[in-house]
């Protein structure tokens, strides 16, 4: 049940259980970040850094192939256009500030923007900005996890049940020679 | 080829929060007939107390190896808006914690109220230029709530905090469209 209405509000004491949670599976992409990177420079706080993914080369699909989400249709298709704003903190904390546009497969376009963090580990920053030593190699990449905090926007009938939703993303960015090459998710709603 | 697999995930419990919305709280209703009607609030600066306290709801003394966060809401500013013909809210602000041991932090969010079938209730005669007196006749109606936030603190002790990108789980009562109340569980996502 979403509400309840309240004619007698109680008094209000602190907790001492938990609400209910739950993540709902939406669905995963993986993007190909190699389209494009334009290093910023050096800024208060760290290293800006611009990753435009190569367009039409990242499906949005669901891990099960399941057709239908949450009683709708999947969300499927391609990302047609990305760019990753990030900024590699001096504190070993990527920031990633992310504006993508997907299509689906039956022609719905959808628009999301989001945060999120992925912790560089100790001497991470270091190691990305100098290089010495590179960070993963092509045949052990290095792996790191990374979290997101989407929201969709669409007018698609068919897929605006995706814009009540606040969602995250549990991700896995790989790093060869510094680079970061690719990174994929799996997206949930919070419920 | 696209993973068949799910990527871990896990989030982990760091605290709970309450915020009394009513008595400290001044807030402006743009006049119906706008598109989109927002309802900022002026900074809402807590008495020490309050009732905005931010605690283990388990009483655990520490969350994955680190102290736990408990202490008070210092600092409460937060705005709501109603996308027109749509049954949900979007929420956004900032709070400042103030721990036991006197350290700041602050917490950055986003989010969203749902209600569904109850929407109507939630946004019930809020028609911007409002009697103050027939609001307070409305009953509460209480939403359920999820946000995504991240922290900022310049204590070591709680330095960990600010590497961890969190959600919360909560709910929120208005009544007439003003929130009143809102409680939140904060995990982290790992």
């Amino acid at each position: 049940m979403s509400a309840a209405l309240a004619v007698q509000p109680p008094v209000q004491t602190r907790r001492t259980s938990l609400f209910e949670r739950d993540l709902l599976y939406l669905f995963s992409y993986d993007a190909d970040l190699e389209m494009r990177r334009d290093e910023l420079g050096f800024v208060p706080g760290g290293l800006r850094v611009n990753i435009t993914s190569k367009p039409n080369k990242t499906r949005m699909y669901h891990v099960a192939r399941e057709s239908s989400t949450l009683g709708f249709k999947a969300v499927e298709g391609t990302i047609t256009s990305g760019i990753d704003r990030a900024l590699i903190r001096n504190d070993n904390i990527g920031v990633l500030d992310v504006q993508l546009t997907m299509r689906t497969d039956d022609g719905a376009l959808i628009y999301s923007e989001y945060r999120g963090l992925y912790p560089a580990g100790d001497r991470g920053y270091r190691r990305l900005i100098s290089r010495q030593p590179l960070l993963g190699t092509e045949l052990q990449p290095f792996k790191a996890p990374v979290y997101v905090t989407p929201r969709y926007q669409t007018d698609s009938p068919d897929y605006r049940w995706l814009t009540q939703y606040q969602c995250v993303g549990f991700g896995e960015v790989t790093v060869i020679k510094s680079d970061i090459r690719s990174v994929t998710f799996d997206i949930y709603a919070l419920d | 080829m696209n993973r068949s697999h799910f990527l871990s995930r896990q989030m982990q419990y760091l605290f709970s929060f309450d915020l009394d919305l009513g008595a400290s709280r001044a807030s402006t209703r743009k006049a119906a007939g706008l598109a989109n009607q927002i309802l900022p609030s002026d900074a809402a600066l807590c008495p020490a107390d309050s009732k905005n306290v931010v605690y283990h709801a388990l009483d655990e003394a520490q969350v994955g190896g680190e102290p736990a966060i408990t202490g008070q809401v210092a600092f409460a500013q937060d705005k709501i808006d109603f996308p027109p013909g749509r049954d949900f809210g979007e929420i956004s602000g900032r709070l400042v914690i103030r721990t036991r041991d006197k350290a700041l932090i602050e917490s950055t969010y986003t989010g969203v109220l749902r209600a569904r079938a109850f929407w109507p209730l939630v946004v019930r005669d809020y028609g911007g230029v409002a009697d103050a007196q027939a609001n307070a006749d409305l009953p509460e109606v209480e939403t359920k709530a999820q946000l995504t936030t991240h922290f900022e603190t310049g204590s070591a002790k709680y330095r960990w905090l600010v590497e961890r990108q969190c959600a919360g789980f909560g709910r929120v009562r208005l009544r007439g469209g003003e929130p009143t109340w809102a409680s939140f569980d904060i995990y982290s996502l790992a």
